[in-house]
């Protein structure tokens, strides 16, 4: 099978207009990709904008022959951006702001394929199976955490252990989650 | 409702703006007096190369005028909006080598011009706002360029002789071992011959295909003019050429040119 997605990406580097073939090849895959890992399509869209953005500015750097080499080389740069997100909780925009790039709105009708195109109603249901079946004790913490919002003095006070107590079992109830659903999590969480 | 999500076809026709915009330095050398129109040129570009990969809107018809088929258009005009003419060229076949993205696409696809296995594809089909017309540029279509018929009319304008660009030589490459590109181009159906003159030395002189060319120049030669004939000998138009020198690609693929 012709390796499209590597050979416009490599082509891109002198024909720009090529990269036109990368975008239509991952856009609504990458897309998906960052949805399941935000929750918010907004963010997401952010966040694909730029990743294709970069990937454009940077075209001319990728160095492989297939479509998994390429397909690699652009989850890297969602993936760092992600990292961003999930660390600092801000979406980069400076590629697509260097390139002039005017990021679309969402729509009423797009958010609801955008959601239907990642599944994000099973992953929905994915992470409520899973909290359920959380050991209480984490259950319990990470409920005050996270849909309540306390800070971590108080998850502490009303389960009765110490600050360092409650942020383990927060922290381990994330990652139960997140080496199932692969998200990433976000760092006002784990503060 | 429709699957398909607007947001990315939004962003996909931004991307494709944007490299349009990028590729404008290489596009745009033609001679001084048409740079008035190259902004528009380069957004209907833009649009079109945008758009091709990512057909997307709403479905109405624009009935196209018979103005639209002037200048360059006179022999592709009633082909590609149905309203009569033969097909162009040849039609495209399994050994041309095509890249499936763009031999997989809807509609009819000729070739109309050819030298020396470089082609220079058209393809015509319908889509949402009228007749829909793309060319595609290179010996396995490296580049392709889309966009509505009447846009392409508007984009092209009436000159004798419209520069479509160079093309990849095969995958990855710009040039032969002899040093040269390919220049892609559509011309009025009365030009049968073409003559690229350089700074120095002989010309290069080739035929037309179906209203278009393909010519292999040198790119280590500084250029000056693009020259094309009718049959009887007589010039009907002179395509200054002179900022479309390709001699830096000599430095990015070293070995290929002479000096």
């Amino acid at each position: 099978m012709a390796e499209t997605l590597s050979t416009c990406l490599r082509e891109s580097a002198r024909t720009p207009t090529a990269f036109t073939g990368v975008y239509e090849a991952m856009a609504s895959e990458l897309l998906a990709f960052l949805l399941r890992r935000t929750f918010d399509v907004e963010v997401a869209r952010d966040l694909t904008a730029e990743t294709f953005a970069r990937a454009f500015e940077h075209r001319g750097r990728f160095r492989g022959d297939t479509d998994a080499e390429a397909s690699a080389w652009l989850y890297g740069i969602a993936r760092n951006l992600l990292a961003r997100y999930a660390r600092d909780g801000v979406t980069e925009r400076r590629a697509v702001e260097r390139l002039g790039i005017r990021v679309p709105a969402v729509s009423e009708d797009d958010h609801q394929r955008i959601v239907e195109l990642a599944g994000l109603a099973d992953m929905r249901a994915t992470v409520a199976d899973l909290f359920s079946s959380l050991p209480s004790d984490q259950r319990d913490a990470l409920r005050l955490r996270v849909i309540d919002e306390r800070d971590y003095g108080e998850v502490a006070a009303t389960l009765g252990v110490s600050e360092d107590a409650a942020r383990a079992r927060v922290s381990r109830a994330l990652r139960r989650i997140a080496d199932v659903v692969d998200m990433p999590i976000p760092s006002e969480v784990t503060r | 409702m429709s699957d398909r999500i607007q947001l990315l076809d939004d962003l996909g026709a931004e991307l494709g703006r944007v490299a349009a915009e990028a590729e404008r330095p290489l596009a745009r050398r033609g001679p001084r007096r048409r740079f008035a129109r190259a902004g528009h040129r380069a957004r209907v570009a833009a649009v079109g190369v945008g758009v091709v990969l990512l057909l997307a809107g709403g479905a109405y018809s624009v009935p196209i005028a018979r103005s639209a088929f002037d200048g360059v258009f006179a022999s592709l005009g009633g082909w590609v909006s149905g309203t009569g003419g033969d097909a162009p060229g040849r039609e495209v076949r399994p050994e041309d080598g095509l890249r499936h993205w763009w031999l997989d696409g809807e509609g009819e696809a000729r070739l109309i011009a050819e030298a020396e296995g470089v082609g220079l594809y058209v393809r015509r089909s319908d889509a949402p706002g009228g007749p829909w017309l793309e060319f595609g540029l290179g010996d396995d279509v490296s580049v392709s360029m889309g966009a509505r018929l009447e846009d392409w009319s508007e984009f092209l304008g009436r000159d004798g002789i419209v520069l479509l660009g160079p093309a990849m030589l095969g995958r990855g490459n710009q040039l032969d071992d002899r040093g040269r590109y390919p220049l892609l181009g559509l011309t009025l159906p009365e030009i049968k011959r073409l003559e690229f003159r350089y700074a120095e030395g002989r010309p290069l002189r080739g035929r037309t295909g179906d209203g278009g060319f393909v010519l292999l120049v040198d790119a280590w030669r500084p250029p000056l003019e693009l020259i094309g004939y009718d049959s009887d000998g007589h010039i009907v138009e002179r395509l200054d050429v002179t900022d479309r020198d390709m001699s830096y690609v000599c430095a990015k693929e070293p070995g290929d040119c002479p000096r």
